[in-house]
């Protein structure tokens, strides 16, 4: 009798784990599937694009190592590839600097419930849920018609729109990405920063920690994981950074602006197939640049950096 | 702060920040200005689907010429084969437009339209890999049983042999027909070139002589002395009184300046404008043979010799006549014309007061073309418009607010196309005049998806309905509706062409004397490296000055460099040809 009770108990049992096994299956086999065909089958075919060449009545075909060497001998002889290079890194610096940092200090203001800043938690939050092109549309007018408009009312001069103006396009279009790109960055810092008890915080003030020596020594260190994140990820696309270019000028933007993420994106909606296999090779080419540096950086700013302890 | 904290508040907040949301989708939905939506014809209400008939869907690129022509000829084709049945017992059938989109580019094989309307397509790679339908049987048959035997010729009899040739590139069969013909350059305004005393004397080889402002009653010239020939050298045509060389022209826009007209206007959100400039100025000086080198890349038979420039004598440059192969055709980008036309460019930078001050990034075609319109109604006359010859359908909007605002005075302005100049120096004498050509770019198409092979009776009715589009009463008609011409051999009636808007009819007097140059080749080099060469949006306006490479001619102006610099900028080396083009 007690035999048999196990030996049913045991089919049970097994019965259960097999339904739960199937469920399992099911709930994971379509992510699984996006991942096999977005994912890996993308990008093999990326990769055995990067040696083919097209021609418009054969279709592709293989070419070897011809796109490579093409990317390879423009570094050195290409001004513009150089130029767009240049301003990949520009960007990216000034994202590391002041786009890593900039959103920590600002959400440091709120958390410490300073002056204004519930209005400023609404404004910066704000341009992350309006539509980009209604965002770019309407700092363009106010840049190009406000601006010029107010001018010559103050002064009784002209002068040309801040976009169109060759000497100040580039800079407003960078600060256009510092005002309204970080909203959602600057909700993950806070919420982060929300989560630190308050008991550290109170002990902190009564042993008469200033708000400098705060986030250093205790904050910092407590969203730190969160910083890393920011910043590895930022670091690791350096290369598909467009600085917003495309929302401003679609594929017209002018060269000396263009960066690497932005050429690659451009030269693909333009939809020449000849193109395809270069490009191809260009991203291969730069993810083998990108990705030790950011392996590296991740393993340096978690061995050395701050620890909550 | 209580009251911050209030539940109250808190909910406002919430429901103003929902309303911004909202608010930001819809006018980013609704962004274009009712001007694109409404000119020359809107998407028509859905019909309802009647499933005793064949359904047809067409989609219609409608920039430029809009969807009146296309809903007319649906409209008399659902007539005329209200009874007929393409097959699966259906009577009749209805063609749908679909929604005004953007050109087609890589694949359209899982697409919802059968035809198809559209410009900048590449056609020939989507012939290649199987994605157009076959046209041949279409072009080349009768139109007799189509037409009730009104019309006995064919669709392949209107075309030109260089059509003929670029057309069945693909395995020698057609793949798609041609669609409308676009021509940019400058559109000037008739109204203020009378009124205001800008056309050109003949002249006794001194400086530029111009027109009085009482020269013209009624638009017939009365004044003393003659008109100039213009560039053509035939007294009497479209282009008389029109600058017919460089130096005419610059003195013309110096006089527009003394006498209070700005002499130009463009968009400037959208700078391409100033390459479609380049390339028609480029076009008329070096005219169709020439510039037909660019899609042939071969002197060929004819053995076609052009001027390029292969030096700098001071600033004067050096030109040599070359006959072009295809391991030399790099040498098209050192043309002469490509240098005259960024002199034009150059010179229009050159002083604030050549261009409407308010042009800069905001600034969209449709306000250019509005200030264009009423410019000369407000006493702030502008001269010339840098367009092309689509212009008028898609200022319906302005030339509506304009006949509101100023009724008569509004109502039968005078616009037409310009002829650029042929020569640097002096004046054309009568008798020594040259060509003009029109240059249509766009390349843009009909044709059908290959994917309705698989349906006998969609097949059956998109070839139909193709080539209903094709007979002489619909060419004609699609003119009379749009203004512009389709890029095969057909003329007008008499009563069409008094139909026609003025401008429409200015622009059909220059189209019958000029030469037009389409985009139409079998040159393999050119079809692999079409995006690349094409005179639209293609690399012959690159340049690179000072490691900087631009594709506008606007931004080295504006910073003061000059059309030599442009022009030594933006020549291919041999290297770069034949590694690039020609592997």
């Amino acid at each position: 009798m007690k035999q048999a009770n196990k030996t049913d108990e045991k089919k049970i049992f097994v019965e259960r784990r097999r339904k739960e096994l199937a469920f399992y299956i099911l709930l994971v086999a379509y992510p699984v599937l996006q991942f096999c065909v977005f994912y890996i089958w993308v990008n093999f075919n990326s990769i055995l694009l990067s040696f083919k060449s097209y021609d418009v009545f054969e279709g592709y075909s293989w070419d070897g190592l011809t796109n490579f060497k093409y990317i390879f001998d423009s570094f050195s002889s290409n001004p513009t590839f150089q130029t767009y290079i240049k301003n990949s890194l520009i960007v990216l610096v000034l994202a590391l600097g002041i786009g890593s940092f900039l959103p920590l200090l600002v959400s440091y203001y709120i958390f410490k419930k300073k002056l204004f800043s519930g209005f400023f938690r609404i404004i910066i939050f704000v341009p992350s849920v309006l539509s980009a092109l209604a965002l770019v549309l309407g700092y363009k007018f106010f840049l190009e018609e406000a601006i010029p408009e107010l001018y010559y009312n103050l002064t009784g001069k002209t002068i040309k729109g801040l976009i169109t103006n060759i000497n100040t396009r580039y800079f407003f279009i960078i600060l256009y990405g510092y005002l309204f790109g970080y909203g959602t960055t600057f909700l993950l810092y806070l919420s982060t920063m929300s989560g630190i008890p308050d008991s550290i915080l109170e002990a902190a003030k009564l042993e008469g920690a200033k708000p400098l020596r705060e986030f250093f020594s205790i904050i910092l260190p407590l969203i730190y994981p969160t910083f890393t994140t920011f910043f590895v990820v930022t670091l690791g696309s350096m290369f598909q950074a467009q600085n917003n270019l495309f929302n401003f000028y679609s594929v017209d933007a002018p060269h000396p602006m263009r960066t690497i993420g932005y050429h690659l994106f451009r030269e693909v909606s333009v939809g020449d197939r000849s193109l395809l296999p270069r490009l191809a090779a260009m991203g291969i080419v730069f993810t083998f640049i990108s990705l030790p540096i950011t392996l590296l950086v991740k393993y340096l700013m978690g061995k050395f950096g701050p620890s909550e302890n | 702060m209580k009251i911050f904290k209030s539940k109250v508040l808190k909910k406002a907040l919430a429901c103003f920040l929902a309303c911004l949301t909202a608010f930001s989708v819809a006018t980013t939905i609704a962004c274009a200005p009712d001007d694109v939506l409404d000119y020359e014809g809107t998407t028509e209400q859905e019909k309802e689907v009647d499933a005793s008939k064949t359904q047809l869907y067409v989609g219609n690129f409608y920039g430029g010429i809009g969807q009146v022509w296309l809903d007319n000829v649906i409209d008399r084709f659902e007539k005329e084969y209200a009874t007929h049945s393409f097959g699966n017992d259906k009577k009749g059938v209805q063609v749908h437009v679909s929604e005004p989109g953007s050109p087609v580019f890589a694949d359209i094989s899982n697409d919802s339209s059968h035809v198809y309307f559209f410009q900048a397509i590449d056609n020939v790679s989507l012939a290649s890999r199987g994605q157009l339908l076959d046209l041949t049987e279409i072009v080349t048959e009768s139109l007799s049983d189509i037409t009730n035997g009104k019309e006995t010729t064919t669709i392949e009899s209107r075309l030109s042999e260089d059509q003929k040739k670029g057309m069945k590139a693909v395995n020698g069969k057609y793949y798609t027909l041609p669609h409308y013909e676009i021509y940019d350059g400058i559109v000037y305004d008739i109204d203020t070139f009378e009124d205001y005393g800008l056309y050109i004397l003949e002249g006794n080889g001194s400086k530029t002589e111009f027109s009085t402002p009482e020269a013209f009653v009624d638009g017939v010239y009365v004044g003393t002395g003659k008109l100039s020939v213009g560039p053509d050298g035939v007294r009497g045509t479209t282009d008389d009184g029109q600058p017919s060389s460089y130096e005419e022209f610059f003195a013309l826009m110096d006089r527009m300046v003394t006498k209070g007209v700005t002499p130009f206007v463009y968009s400037g959100g959208n700078y391409n404008y100033l390459r479609l400039l380049f390339q028609a100025a480029w076009s008329s000086w070096e005219g169709y043979d020439k510039m037909r080198l660019h899609y042939t890349l071969d002197s060929g038979e004819e053995q076609i010799k052009t001027d390029t420039i292969t030096g700098w004598n001071g600033d004067t440059p050096i030109v040599t006549e070359e006959l072009i192969t295809p391991e030399t055709a790099y040498k098209l980008y050192q043309q002469e014309g490509k240098y005259r036309a960024l002199t034009l460019l150059e010179k229009m930078f050159a002083k604030p007061e050549y261009q409407l001050s308010k042009i800069n990034g905001t600034y969209k075609m449709l306000d250019a073309q509005e200030d264009f319109i009423l410019g000369y109604l407000e006493n702030k006359p502008i001269g010339m418009l840098i367009e092309g010859n689509y212009w008028y359908n898609e200022a319906a909007g302005a030339r509506e607010r304009a006949e509101k605002g100023y009724g008569d005075k509004a109502t039968n302005r005078r616009f037409s196309l310009m002829e650029l100049p042929r020569q640097a120096t002096g004046q054309v004498t009568e008798g020594n005049g040259t060509k003009n050509t029109l240059h249509s770019t766009y390349n843009a198409q009909a044709f059908i998806n290959a994917n309705v092979s698989n349906n006998a009776e969609i097949k059956a009715a998109a070839l139909e309905f193709l080539q209903y589009c094709y007979t002489e009463e619909s060419l004609q008609n699609f003119t009379v509706d749009t203004g512009v011409f389709r890029g095969l051999n057909y003329t007008l009636t008499k009563e069409q062409s008094d139909s026609l808007y003025i401008f429409a009819k200015n622009v059909e007097k220059v189209r019958i004397k000029s030469d037009v140059l389409l985009p139409d080749t079998d040159c393999r080099i050119y079809l692999n490296n079409m995006k690349k060469l094409d005179l639209f949006l293609g690399n012959k306006f690159t340049t690179v000055i000072d490691n900087v490479q631009y594709d506008i001619p606007h931004d080295p102006f504006v910073q003061g460099y000059t059309a030599r610099q442009y022009f030594d900028g933006s020549k291919m080396s041999e290297a770069t040809w034949l590694g690039e083009y020609c592997r």
